[in-house]
């Protein structure tokens, strides 16, 4: 009885502490239940207990459970470190370039079959751009890059050794 | 309800299963009828928990060790019951605030279960707008008086986790509470 007059209080002082609006509310729920639904409730449950017919394990059989669920554990655990390596395995042959930007660009225009579209490509695209590493990208050489530096001459240059016509150079220019 | 009656509850059970079952519904249906009623609020969906969380406690009582106590078993049944049952019923469909209020006036069920006054019906509301397991710290710490020590046992939660979870729920019911 202590006990209950212990924990109400405790539970009323730290909600004057969180709450002082909740604290003065009533902790009545406000639900009822049907008269006799307990009674009810308890027979219903007799009547139940009556019709289930209840095994009891035995310690035996419980321990043989035991194991058999930890063997299970064993092999489903071993199962997964093996496939593990295997994805691990898989993922360093793609980091070593074991398959080329050019064989990906295939692969997805191939599933542009199965119903990729041209943005889902360019996404793609982007991607497989991104995922390019560091090293590779300080490969590329500077004179490769465009940049703002690109000047009329160097256009004309272009234009010419592509035996592209006066008229267009004129156009371009 | 002690550890000395619980004991002799399972001794009883154990040279009468039927008697001992009897005697053990009896002590505890009521605790976790509330229990779960809090929960699910409506008096038909309590019912229908209730009568699995019999049948799962006579069928497990004869394997049952006392190791996690009586009550602690008895509550943790009722409470995993009770949330796979929210979970279906959320997957079936949506309940907004306007049909919680419907519920709590009687709007689904031929008799009006619930006789809570204007604040109590708002403090129900706020309850209900709780996620399930803050809800359900909410209820055994507010309603149920329990002791964080208990409720850990039976969530199998830290202490330090239910308080954190408590603290939020009491702000969160204030916040509501206030706002209109």
């Amino acid at each position: 009885m202590n006990e209950n007059k212990d924990i109400s209080s405790e539970i009323q002082e730290e909600l004057n502490a969180l709450s002082p609006k909740l604290a003065k509310m009533s902790r009545e729920h406000g639900y009822q239940v049907p008269e006799g639904y307990f009674k009810d409730l308890s027979n219903k449950a007799s009547q139940m207990a009556q019709a289930t017919k209840v095994e009891r394990i035995s310690i035996i059989r419980r321990l043989i459970t035991v194991r058999f669920v930890a063997v299970a554990a064993g092999v489903v655990i071993i199962a997964m470190m093996v496939w593990m390596n295997n994805f691990k395995g898989e993922q360093e042959s793609l980091a070593s370039n074991d398959i080329s930007v050019d064989e990906m660009i295939e692969y997805l225009e191939e599933e542009s079959a199965f119903g990729m579209d041209e943005d889902d490509l360019l996404d793609a695209l982007i991607a497989v751009e991104t995922t390019l590493d560091a090293e590779e990208i300080q490969e590329i050489e500077p004179e490769e890059t465009l940049d703002d530096e690109v000047t009329r001459e160097d256009i004309i240059d272009y234009l010419l050794e592509d035996n592209i016509d006066l008229a267009t150079i004129i156009d371009e220019l | 309800m002690d550890k000395q009656t619980d004991q002799s509850l399972l001794k009883t059970f154990k040279s009468n299963p039927h008697k001992g079952f009897d005697m053990i519904v009896q002590a505890y249906q009521e605790r976790l009828y509330w229990h779960v009623r809090k929960m699910v609020m409506d008096h038909d969906d309590a019912n229908d928990i209730m009568q699995n969380v019999l049948i799962k406690v006579w069928k497990g009582l004869a394997n049952f060790r006392a190791d996690s106590g009586l009550f602690t078993w008895l509550y943790r049944i009722a409470t995993n019951e009770t949330l796979t049952f929210i979970k279906q019923k959320k997957n079936k469909m949506s309940s907004s605030l306007t049909d919680l209020e419907g519920q709590l006036s009687g709007g689904t069920s031929s008799e009006a279960l619930y006789t809570g006054d204007e604040i109590q019906t708002k403090l129900q509301l706020a309850v209900q707008e709780l996620p399930d397991k803050q809800r359900l710290v909410f209820n055994m710490r507010y309603f149920d008086e329990m002791k964080y020590q208990e409720m850990s046992h039976i969530l199998k939660t830290s202490e330090g986790a239910l308080k954190a979870s408590y603290h939020h729920a009491v702000k969160k019911i204030e916040a509501f509470v206030s706002g209109d």
